[in-house]
């Protein structure tokens, strides 16, 4: 239950998130056209693709753990028998989680004394900070979400689950899936 | 010395949380909080908020998407063989062609892709079975790959380099610019120690008989020129001052989506597929930074880097040698950590001692790229060994290793290179002031 509700709110934000992405490209290449050609730069492309990426990576944080995108040194893990490997990855579930309540705590406090200041931020355009800092706890929040499911999904499965990492893909998954968590 | 037990305190507490396999971010966020509650005013807590707030609205990293956009979408197209078949055609009748062939189409890949698994996988899944079905030894034909694909991150755009840059504060301009003559230099390097192993064994690498017509080799230049257009585009408009590196990013993004439209590529599937890829690395890569940034404010307020970095400029040695300790240290430690955890974790440790030393940090941007690379061909954790394990059916690990570490051994030399004559790195920057 809990895994289905964050795949479908991941797959959401995956979307939401792609197509900010796009448009940060096009708020850019608009600006940067609009400066050479016709000498007339926009007083908000700058501040405007800044505040996009703020909604890029809240939303785009849990999609990321849910693919395994983040990157970990999985060396030890990955050659422990599985019994092992499967109290490892719990564990490790356990410090996302933990890291996790800290963020969206000091995330959240944040926010809210955002909306009490009901402040500015300090930019040329004028956004208020509350407009940009409610993505902050609703995008951790998802994380927190999405690593609990994670977590209950390694709790229920035996160690048989934890006897090889699969590697069945496509070329085409297997290049998206080694740009992430690679540089 | 205080400062170095610390230090010792800090690496071992988060190697103990990596091994378990979380995210180096968490790791290292979540030593940053046990730090704070240890040591600091329990207020301290709230700056993990200020970082992660101040991070994802900084304009530095919307480059971030921007160049991981371009490497996604040009490898979604079949620009990769194109690049291969074209080096294959020119460089003919040379001894080892197909495996300098792979370099130099790494190379040219690098110019529009900042990620070295990436640049591994798309020109190592066609280039290797090519070079194995033409009589290459396996060793040679996987080696050759993993390490060519390592030079997706020194020739610009870089991902790590931003990485660095925004940890440092350094011009990611300034670190584009000043990869690109090393890069260049590893290359010829690379292909050097492969005419140097098909010297000692030529049975290695069969040279090729078959000679090509004139009209053949201009035509398997169809697909370089929109990608070396593409590469000069981004580095030439930052070069010129025309565009930051920001807006150099969307240029290059543009224009790979362009690219890959033209050749095909770009069916709605696969467009959905490149923009996931896309946000999720830059959701990891922020966090990362959020993470690193975070354990390095910790370690900033109990003043273990300024610590370790007055013990090391008092200590009785010349700098090269502490640079040599350093870069050694790397390469340990690069063994068993992913290329990312290097940076996050080591950076802001060294870095204020190697500036006290009166090193450029653009320079020793370029040297920390180039022990990365190392580390991307170190076994056991070398990223670049796994993806070929993944991407070449049939690949054997003990053949990517065997391979790969002779390879090393220029990577090195040019580390050695940049520590004598660091105007290697920094004249092209220079001369753009």
């Amino acid at each position: 239950m809990l895994e289905r509700l964050t795949r479908r709110i991941n797959r959401v934000f995956l979307i939401i998130s792609g197509w900010l992405a796009a448009a940060i490209l096009a708020i850019i290449t608009y600006d940067l056209v609009l400066r050479n050609v016709f000498d007339a730069p926009t007083t908000w492309a700058l501040d405007t693709s800044r505040f996009m990426m703020v909604y890029v990576f809240f939303f785009a944080l849990a999609p990321a753990l849910e693919a395994g995108a983040h990157v970990s040194v999985d060396i030890f893990e990955q050659n422990m028998p599985p019994k092992v490997r499967r109290w490892l990855q719990i564990l490790s579930m356990l410090f996302v989680m933990t890291f996790g309540a800290f963020l969206f705590w000091q995330v959240t406090r944040s926010t809210v004394e955002a909306f009490q200041d009901d402040s500015l931020f300090p930019t040329f355009i004028q956004v208020k900070l509350k407009e940009v800092y409610w993505i902050g706890p609703v995008g951790v929040a998802e994380f927190l979400l999405t690593a609990l499911s994670m977590l209950l999904a390694r709790w229920r499965s035996g160690p048989e689950a934890f006897a090889r990492a699969p590697l069945a893909m496509s070329p085409q998954e297997r290049t998206t899936t080694l740009s992430e968590g690679g540089v | 010395m205080e400062a170095l037990g610390e230090l010792s305190i800090f690496l071992v507490a988060l190697l103990v949380l990596l091994a378990t396999g979380a995210p180096v971010a968490v790791a290292t966020g979540l030593i940053g909080v046990i730090g704070v509650y240890m040591f600091l005013p329990p207020a301290a807590i709230s700056q993990v908020a200020n970082i992660t707030f101040t991070q994802s609205s900084n304009f530095v990293l919307v480059v971030v998407p921007l160049f991981v956009l371009m490497g996604e979408a040009l490898a979604a197209t079949g620009i990769g063989r194109d690049l291969f078949t074209a080096m294959q055609i020119w460089l003919g009748r040379l001894p080892g062609a197909l495996a300098i062939g792979t370099v130099f189409a790494c190379a040219c890949f690098g110019a529009v892709c900042g990620s070295s698994p990436v640049t591994a996988a798309t020109i190592g899944s066609m280039a290797v079975p090519e070079m194995i079905r033409k009589g290459y030894a396996k060793t040679l034909a996987l080696g050759v790959t993993a390490a060519g694909g390592t030079l997706g991150i020194l020739i610009p755009p870089s991902i790590p380099m931003i990485l660095y840059g925004v940890i440092t504060e350094t011009s990611i301009g300034d670190l584009f610019i000043a990869g690109i003559v090393p890069g260049i230099i590893m290359a010829v390097l690379l292909s050097i120690t492969v005419l140097f192993q098909v010297w000692r064994d030529p049975s290695i690498a069969p040279r090729a008989t078959a000679e090509l017509a004139a009209r053949e080799r201009y035509t398997s230049l169809k697909s370089v020129i929109p990608v070396m257009a593409l590469g000069l585009m981004v580095i030439g408009s930052i070069y010129t001052g025309v565009a930051t590196p920001t807006e150099a990013g969307a240029v290059g993004a543009l224009g790979s989506l362009a690219v890959a439209a033209f050749l095909g590529s770009l069916k709605p599937p696969v467009i959905a597929r490149i923009f996931a890829g896309t946000v999720r690395t830059t959701a990891m890569f922020v966090l990362l930074i959020v993470g690193g940034l975070f354990s390095a404010f910790v370690l900033a307020r109990l003043g273990i880097p300024q610590g370790t970095a007055k013990l090391l400029v008092e200590m009785n040695i010349p700098p090269w040698a502490i640079l040599v300790m350093i870069n050694l240290l790397l390469m340990v430690l690069g063994m068993f950590m992913d290329p990312m955890s290097l940076l996050v974790i080591i950076v802001p440790v060294f870095f204020p001692a190697v500036t006290a030393l009166g090193y450029d940090p653009v320079w020793f941007g370029v040297v920390i790229t180039i022990n990365i690379e190392i580390a991307a061909i170190s076994p056991p954790v070398g990223f670049n060994l796994f993806v070929l394990k993944t991407v070449i059916p049939g690949a054997e690990m003990k053949d990517i290793v065997m391979g790969s570490l002779i390879f090393i051994i220029p990577l090195a030399l040019g580390i050695i290179g940049l520590i004598a004559f660091p105007d290697i790195a920094l004249w092209l920057p220079r001369m753009m002031r």
